[in-house]
């Protein structure tokens, strides 16, 4: 008991040598890792700034021009600039570049904003009475919806649109299908039509 | 997911053989499912215990029809009263649009196992939930089309504050760090502080020779007045061992005190003046030996 104890005290003398040796390069190093820290911490917040501030001018309505290598909340915002104004294929092309670099919510908004203007276009075809035109329109827009929802299962609002444009076009699935394992989703197996030019039932 | 709650139930127990393989079907609500909900069900399976699954046999996850999708399956295995219970968790996402309260199908699917009579399959069978509809069959009429739609939302700004305060924290911990590295090597404006006396020597000495005014001899009284700082009383060669004893952190340096004490010895008495490089080097090395030892201590 008595060795275990001296034992334990030499140890702990040997420990606080070790402390005092080591004490002033640990501190040197501390201020290296804490100044390298600081200036990692300074430069990100800069960058946060400066994505905030083309945030706030695309939602005053200013383009900026972005890059894939900006922030994801960055291209964001520029895809709901693009679906504003029903630029579809350059929001698609940012919308894909979120799907590499995103996260789950952030890519689920891309896809929830570009079938918005996709639905919005094919409103806008259905006023015009260009029933054919607006078909494809609606059908994308049910495939982005369901993009968005695969990725966050609990986005009402893009439920709620997806309602909206599955009313519109109505899908008609092949109910003969039994066997699970076999089933496929190929569009080809279902048939969509349009009802007509709705009368407030969108 | 409740067991208790078993609101569905399928036990299809296999004719071939006799109450050996069964299924049941265990949902946590078979009803109430809108548009982009997931739907979670339990699939037991017991067979013989000797029975072994073939995994290639489970349904992968993917599309099953234009309105579903199985998004997760997990398998775990387990052994209960000398049977095999194979627990399938499955998750499934509805995405068909309802106009009204109805049910649809959740298509079954083929397991495959083997026994000692051989391999077998075992029918998990087709069943059923409730959807239900998110909206009115007829809105109220708006005035533009896309007013039936939800708005697209604004934009979210990134998050600026915990990065400044992240930043602005490790800035002040960096500012604390330089303040102990500074007290620690008696840097200004700690260079008066009476346990760094040869820490703050060491500097005073380096910027000398750097200056190119190396005075040796003027060199040495400052070590020695320091040396005195230290003991607290001046510091002769002779009272070397008591001023070790007292402060045994300088005690591996015994050797280089003494040869101090020699060339300071031969410098003031001896009429010598050699005031090599060499010299001047040697005593820069003894003090910053000193300054680590002192920190050490």
């Amino acid at each position: 008991m008595m060795a275990f104890e001296t034992r334990i005290t030499i140890l702990r003398n040997k420990a606080r040598a070790l402390w005092r040796e080591a004490k002033s390069s640990i501190l040197v190093a501390l201020l290296l890792a804490l100044i390298l820290t600081t200036a990692a911490l300074l430069s990100q917040w800069r960058g946060a700034v400066v994505a905030n501030d083309a945030i706030e001018a695309m939602r005053e309505g200013r383009d900026v021009a972005v890059d894939a290598n900006d922030r994801p909340e960055t291209i964001l915002a520029r895809v709901a600039f693009l679906a504003a104004r029903s630029d579809i294929d350059r929001a698609r092309a940012l919308v894909e570049t979120l799907d590499r670099s995103g996260s789950i919510e952030t890519r689920a908004r891309g896809h929830y904003l570009l079938a918005n203007a996709l639905l919005r276009k094919a409103f806008d075809h259905v006023e015009r009475s260009q029933l054919e035109a607006a078909n494809p329109f609606v059908n994308l827009a049910k495939r982005e919806y369901r993009r968005a929802l695969q990725l966050a299962p609990d986005y009402w609002d893009a439920k709620f649109n997806l309602d909206v444009a599955a009313r519109l076009v109505r899908d008609f699935p092949d109910f003969e299908r039994k066997s699970g394992d076999e089933l496929s989703a190929d569009p080809k197996k279902l048939w969509t039509d349009i009802p007509g030019k709705p009368k407030g039932l969108p | 997911m409740r067991m208790a709650c078993i609101a569905l139930m399928l036990a299809a127990t296999l004719p071939a053989c006799a109450q050996e393989t069964t299924v049941r079907i265990h949902s946590a609500r078979p009803f109430g499912y809108f548009v982009g909900d997931l739907i979670h069900a339990r699939i037991d399976v017991s067979a013989p215990a000797d029975a072994v699954l073939s995994r290639a046999s489970l349904p992968s996850p993917g599309p099953l029809s234009g309105s579903l999708d199985l998004r997760d399956i997990k398998l775990s295995e387990t052994s209960e009263n000398g049977a095999r219970l194979w627990r399938l968790d499955l998750t499934y996402q509805n995405f068909y649009v309802a106009l009204d309260a109805r049910d649809i199908e959740v298509p079954g699917f083929e397991l495959s196992i083997s026994t000692a009579i051989g391999a077998q399959a075992v029918a998990v069978p087709a069943w059923r939930i409730g959807v239900s509809p998110l909206r009115e069959v007829a809105p109220q009429k708006q005035e533009q089309a896309t007013d039936y739609l939800r708005p697209d939302g604004s934009s979210a700004f990134v998050d600026e504050a915990t990065l400044r305060n992240l930043a602005f924290g490790a800035g002040a911990g960096a500012l604390l760090a330089l303040a102990l590295v500074a007290r620690d090597r008696a840097w200004p404006p700690f260079q008066q502080r009476q346990a760094r006396v040869f820490s703050a020597l060491a500097r005073e000495i380096s910027r000398r020779r750097g200056a190119g005014d190396a005075h040796f001899a003027a060199s040495i009284q400052s070590v020695h007045r320091a040396l005195d700082r230290a003991n607290g009383a001046i510091l002769l060669s002779g009272d070397l061992p008591e001023f070790l004893r007292r402060r045994p952190e300088f005690e591996p340096l015994q050797v280089d005190f003494e040869r101090f004490f020699e060339t300071s010895k031969q410098l003031f008495f001896g009429g010598e003046s050699s005031k090599d490089d060499y010299a001047a080097e040697q005593l820069a090395q003894f003090v910053s030996r000193l300054a680590r030892q002192e920190r050490a201590g």
